[in-house]
């Protein structure tokens, strides 16, 4: 209790230099992800995309974040066990953000594909299994986070082979698919606006003062989602069928179709992705907050500041401004066999299974949802070949992070504990 | 978290190279035609150009071959069977072969094809020709395909293409079968080793058009699933 009245402050600066590095990290490299599919597959410009993931990931991350946020910062450890020991938690949290961080760094520097996701989860049950004890691991519902990381890949995978199979049977292969395209892509953005804003009414926009019952977010959500569709029928009608270049690649109307049906998905999934990867850097550092500033009482019922999630908002889209860009420009020059009616497919399947997760407070990876989509378009028989050695490469960089993210905290765990007593 | 890793997910689409290829084979054929033509006006000069730029589609053909085959790794996840896939190449590599086969052949021994048979000649290899640049649409209709995700409108026109295929192989028979005919009435006056030769070479035409039969078949297994 001491302790945590004697360098409070100083550990809630440190929280937040070590939560805000992680947004920015998180910024500045798996936003690209996020977006590659649009970039890639050349729907949008650099310039757009990383405006859409400003505004998004931004708005992802404040307003449906919240969830995700309190899992990792009190639903991985039973924080009622040390509440004799609050600063043990502050050690923790604080080692699980420099833990997760750091091995963002090197595998970022070595070109790995790791989740930021698995790597905050891991560091966070090693210092609370090594570091305080078994115990006050929650192990079910560790179990449940693992199985969602094994479950988000197969959903997105499973929608996207239905939502490219129907792409398939209604446009692409009707007698005149480009007025097929015209007639049904305004559904597919209807589906898209209307996924993203239920979990949003539904869980989020407490902290701003407004709350929904369950019907009222159905009939809020159904308006947002006729509008979005609304909107998006206005700008198909300014295209024609004809083959223009775009982007430095040559598209037919069709494709030009669905290439501003990505334009709201790229939306989707860049609120999709700040509303679940936003927790890996704060969700620990709320937990350091609302224990400081209760005095060292382990609430959990406090809410979580909207100040917190700022930070990690604020950081993320930092990142991408200083760095993630240039980690788009990359995947937007190289070569693709990425067209927007598939990578439309991929896009809204892993936006849609992101953001339910963010809803329910699972943290996933996003990136390894995407792989899981673009899989479900592969099976449909979308995309021409697909590199399973990467996948395999993924997989196991999924292995690796978890005991090197536990084994690293459990390190900065016993630094902390040394240096403050 | 690796960007390029992510995307490195989306190998390179194997039909691209498919349509590449053939597209080469398709010109070294068409040239092998023009070849015939300068053979039978005893025009060599014409026919060692066409010569070379049969040697040279050949060529890159070959490469072309190399390039696909050594980017399909076993880990490779195909929307077609990797098997079939290197089966349609390899038989697509037989048409650029048999043309430079051909006109190696003709070129070589300088052969001269009797009067008689001249007109014959001609028209049963313009049907084996017409074989080949069929097989090369089916290859293209495939590509096609893959882009629209392989529907079954698709594989109606493809088994058409393919149906007009066999109907161009048979005419190539039966054309091939008169030449024979029309041949054995008058190779007693000419050379028996030149008439070996000319038999042969009139043996790898038919074959030209068996080959683009075989292409044509073995693109439908490869899109029938």
């Amino acid at each position: 209790m001491e302790i945590i009245a004697q360098y409070g402050q100083l550990f809630i600066i440190i929280g937040c230099v070590v939560g805000f590095f992680m947004a920015w990290g998180i910024g500045a490299n798996d936003v690209a992800n996020a977006m590659g599919t649009s970039v890639g597959s050349r729907a949008l410009t650099l310039a757009q995309a990383v405006l859409v993931a400003c505004i998004f990931e931004f708005a992802g991350a404040y307003l449906a974040g919240g969830e995700v946020t309190s899992t990792i910062r009190k639903g991985i450890i039973e924080v009622g066990i040390i509440s004799d020991t609050p600063e043990l938690l502050v050690y923790g949290m604080t080692a699980a953000l420099m833990a997760a961080g750091i091995w963002l760094l090197i595998a970022s520097y070595f070109g790995w594909p790791v989740s930021t996701t698995h790597s905050i989860v891991g560091a966070i049950v090693g210092f609370a299994a090594v570091g305080i004890g078994v115990d006050v691991v929650n192990w079910g519902k560790v179990a449940s986070i693992v199985a969602s990381w094994v479950v988000s890949p197969l959903l997105a995978g499973t929608i996207s082979f239905l939502l490219f199979s129907s792409v398939r049977r209604l446009i692409l292969q009707s007698d005149n698919p480009f007025m097929s395209a015209k007639r049904y892509v305004p559904f597919y953005m209807f589906l898209a606006g209307f996924t993203v804003s239920m979990v949003t009414f539904l869980k989020g926009l407490k902290h701003v003062g407004l709350s929904f019952t369950a019907s009222e977010s159905v009939a809020w959500s159904l308006v947002f989602a006729l509008v979005i569709a609304l909107i998006g029928t206005l700008l198909l009608q300014r295209i024609d069928d004809s083959i223009k270049e775009k982007n430095g690649a040559m598209f037919n109307g069709v494709e030009r179709v669905f290439a501003v049906l990505m334009v709201f998905t790229a939306c989707a999934m860049a609120f999709a992705h700040g509303s679940n990867d936003v927790a890996n850097a704060i969700g620990p550092l709320a937990a350091i907050v609302s224990v400081v500033q209760s005095g060292g009482e382990i609430a959990s019922k406090s809410t979580l500041p909207a100040w917190v999630l700022l930070i990690g908002a604020s950081g993320i889209v930092i990142g991408l401004v200083m760095l993630g860009y240039r980690v788009m420009r990359t995947i937007g020059t190289a070569i693709t066999e990425l067209t927007p009616s598939r990578g439309f497919a991929a896009e809204l399947a892993a936006a849609g299974t992101v953001v339910i997760a963010s809803g329910t407070g699972l943290p996933i990876s996003t990136t390894h949802t995407l792989v899981g989509a673009v899989l479900g378009v592969g099976l449909a028989r979308g995309i021409g070949a697909i590199n399973l050695g990467v996948v395999g490469k993924i997989i196991l960089s999924w292995i690796v992070t978890l005991p090197v993210g536990a084994g690293l905290s459990i390190l900065f765990f016993f630094s902390l504990k040394g240096a403050f007593g | 978290m690796n960007n390029e890793s992510f995307l490195g997910l989306l190998a390179e689409s194997p039909f691209a190279g498919l349509q590449e290829h053939m597209s080469e084979g398709d010109d070294a054929v068409s040239k092998l035609g023009d070849f015939i033509t300068a053979v039978t006006e005893d025009d060599w000069r014409t026919a060692a150009e066409c010569r070379e730029q049969i040697v040279e589609l050949e060529n890159r053909a070959d490469d072309i071959k190399n390039n696909i085959r050594n980017n399909l790794p076993k880990s490779l996840f195909m929307s077609v069977s990797r098997e079939d896939l290197l089966g349609l190449v390899m038989t697509m590599d037989e048409i650029p072969n048999a043309a430079k086969d051909i006109s190696g052949i003709m070129i070589g021994r300088k052969m001269a094809i009797p009067k008689q048979v001249k007109d014959q000649f001609i028209s049963c290899s313009k049907a084996a020709i017409k074989a080949a640049n069929q097989a090369s649409e089916a290859v293209r209709k495939v590509d096609d395909m893959q882009k629209s995700g392989f529907g079954s409108n698709d594989a109606a026109a493809l088994s058409d293409l393919v149906a007009h295929l066999e109907q161009i192989e048979r005419e190539n028979d039966e054309l091939e079968i008169a030449l024979r005919q029309e041949l054995f009435g008058c190779e007693k006056e000419y050379d028996p080793i030149d008439m070996m030769f000319l038999y042969d070479i009139i043996n790898k035409i038919g074959s030209l058009a068996d080959i683009s039969q075989t292409v044509g078949h073995l693109l439908v297994r490869l899109v029938s699933r």
